[in-house]
């Protein structure tokens, strides 16, 4: 593995997110900026449970549509520290009630072996499709890793998974989205 | 080199399969904008949708500083059926609402009433409603019967009705109250949350939930609206027996994944010998975050059960469709 400059790192995957709780609570007692910057640290945690969920042309609008409401409820949240999950489960029942004609999509077992590497032209189009089709708790992190380009520890950091987890999901998940893109080609 | 080390940093050496990926799902990435921009991306037959609740959401943003200055609007009172009357303290007709006057109606009208500058109230028929406080700090109203529908855009506890069974403090919100004469009745909210309380029993009554008033009682367990007609009912027994075991099981029997909000007050209210029982149906449809032990759950520790809430509340509130919000937010303006 190179040695990566740490002035290459993206932005989220540098800044701590330990400061989350001041933010949320400045942003509870009415700071605007606060929940601005809220809204550019998560936006794209936000996009990535969504298009793991919803029709692709909504998802850029639906990130507002979590930002509304999560402005309206921002006072509800208890936990301060707990932002990240409860956005994204805010995301979650964002693309359920906007886009239920996605969970008709069937899911795969876990239980799929191991198979070879996926071929190489392929379309966004079926590689999304693909990797909807997976088990829900592999579907989001691969989906933020892969389309968002977000690293693991980013992932662990803002949803509030552990390492281990997120770790598993994501290797469990790519060896699925192998075998579903596989067989799609079959 | 393991694929998984990609996998896990995307700085690290680029796996060939993972990259082919990337690659190919790059398109759909997340495009930063700015947020409450996203009108101009919508399509032509949703824009009037995206404008109005970029309208309300700015009315939210920029309500901190300009806050001061819309409270001191005079609350006007408009027929919208019949002849509404309104009354100063000393019983003087008026045609605006003053602290101490009173707005009524009788079978044949309704009125509507704007709430300073940050919303508006409408009373149905046989309603009478009374202005407690207009000032700086809150706006207090009291039902003392009759349906009041109020739209309000102000920072959470800023707007509460008081009725003669409960307090109903606004978190920021569209919601229903009804009053009868002998101070029973419900609440329904339909976007954000309101808090009832009632000699510090709260009930939080978010989006899409309702709970009951009784004269000299508790506020009622928050139900959802679309809760079965069994939970309603069981709700409705324990809401009228709260010590009564039985009504505790009923609403346990009735409850359903869509019902946590009900089990989590329950949990509270539960005499201590039916509190496990609470405890276990709630857990089996949601289990409590590590740190919410069973044992500091049952004791009533706030900080455990404020993180369990945390946890469960992103599945309470159910929001009215899209177009129903908005038009919300073109009728509260």
């Amino acid at each position: 593995m190179r040695a990566v400059p740490s002035s290459e790192r993206s932005p989220l995957a540098t800044r701590t997110i330990d400061d989350v709780a001041p933010l949320v609570q400045a942003a509870q007692g009415g700071d605007r900026t606060a929940f601005g910057t809220l809204y550019e640290r998560y936006a794209r945690l936000v996009h990535g449970v969504l298009l793991a969920h919803a029709d692709r042309d909504d998802v850029q609008d639906l990130v507002q549509e979590v930002f509304f409401r999560a402005l309206r409820q921002l006072h509800t949240l208890r936990d301060a520290s707990a932002f990240g999950g409860w956005i994204a489960a805010m995301a979650r029942n964002e693309a359920r009630m906007h886009h239920r004609g996605m969970r008709q999509h069937v899911e795969l077992s876990d239980q799929h072996p191991s198979a070879a590497p996926p071929p190489a032209a392929l379309g966004t189009d079926e590689v999304l499709r693909a990797l909807r089709a997976l088990p829900e708790r592999y579907r989001e992190p691969l989906t933020l890793r892969l389309v968002e380009e977000m690293s693991g520890e980013e992932i662990a950091r803002l949803t509030g998974l552990t390492h281990g987890t997120v770790r598993v999901y994501l290797h469990h998940g790519l060896r699925l989205l192998r075998d579903q893109l596989r067989d799609a080609h079959e | 080199m393991s694929d998984d080390d990609y996998l896990w940093d995307p700085l690290a050496t680029p796996d060939p399969e993972i990259a082919e990926l990337e690659s190919r799902l790059r398109p759909l990435a997340y495009r930063p904008e700015p947020l409450r921009h996203a009108v101009a991306a919508v399509p032509p037959e949703r824009r009037l949708v995206r404008r109005a609740m970029a309208a309300a959401a700015a009315a939210v943003l920029i309500a901190g500083g300009w806050y001061a200055t819309r409270t001191a609007a005079p609350w006007t009172v408009a027929a919208i059926q019949g002849a509404p009357v309104v009354r100063t303290s000393g019983g003087a007709p008026s045609a605006v609402l003053t602290v101490g006057g009173v707005v009524e109606t009788n079978a044949r009208s309704s009125a509507r009433v704007a709430v300073g500058r940050i919303g508006r109230a409408e009373l149905g028929p046989q309603s009478r409603l009374r202005l407690v406080r207009a000032g700086g700090a809150e706006h207090r109203l009291a039902l003392e019967h009759g349906t009041l529908h109020a739209w309000i855009d102000a920072p959470p506890r800023y707007f509460l009705v008081e009725t003669a069974s409960a307090l109903a403090t606004d978190l920021g919100c569209v919601y229903t109250l009804t009053v009868d004469e002998a101070g029973n009745g419900a609440l329904t909210v339909e976007e954000g949350e309101v808090e009832l309380e009632r000699d510090g029993v709260r009930s939080s009554v978010l989006a899409g939930n309702r709970s009951a008033l009784h004269r000299g009682a508790a506020p009622g367990l928050p139900y959802p609206v679309s809760a079965s007609r069994s939970l309603a009912d069981a709700v409705a027994r324990f809401d009228a027996s709260p010590h009564d075991t039985r009504a505790v099981n009923d609403v346990l029997v009735a409850s359903d994944a869509r019902s946590t909000i009900t089990l989590w007050h329950l949990l509270q209210r539960a005499e201590p010998a039916d509190r496990g029982r609470v405890y276990d149906r709630l857990a089996t449809i949601s289990p409590p975050p590590a740190t919410v032990t069973r044992e500091r759950a049952l004791r009533g520790e706030s900080g455990a059960l404020q993180r369990w809430r945390t946890a469960l509340q992103p599945a309470w509130a159910v929001e009215a469709p899209l177009w129903r919000r908005a038009w919300n937010a073109l009728r509260s303006r």
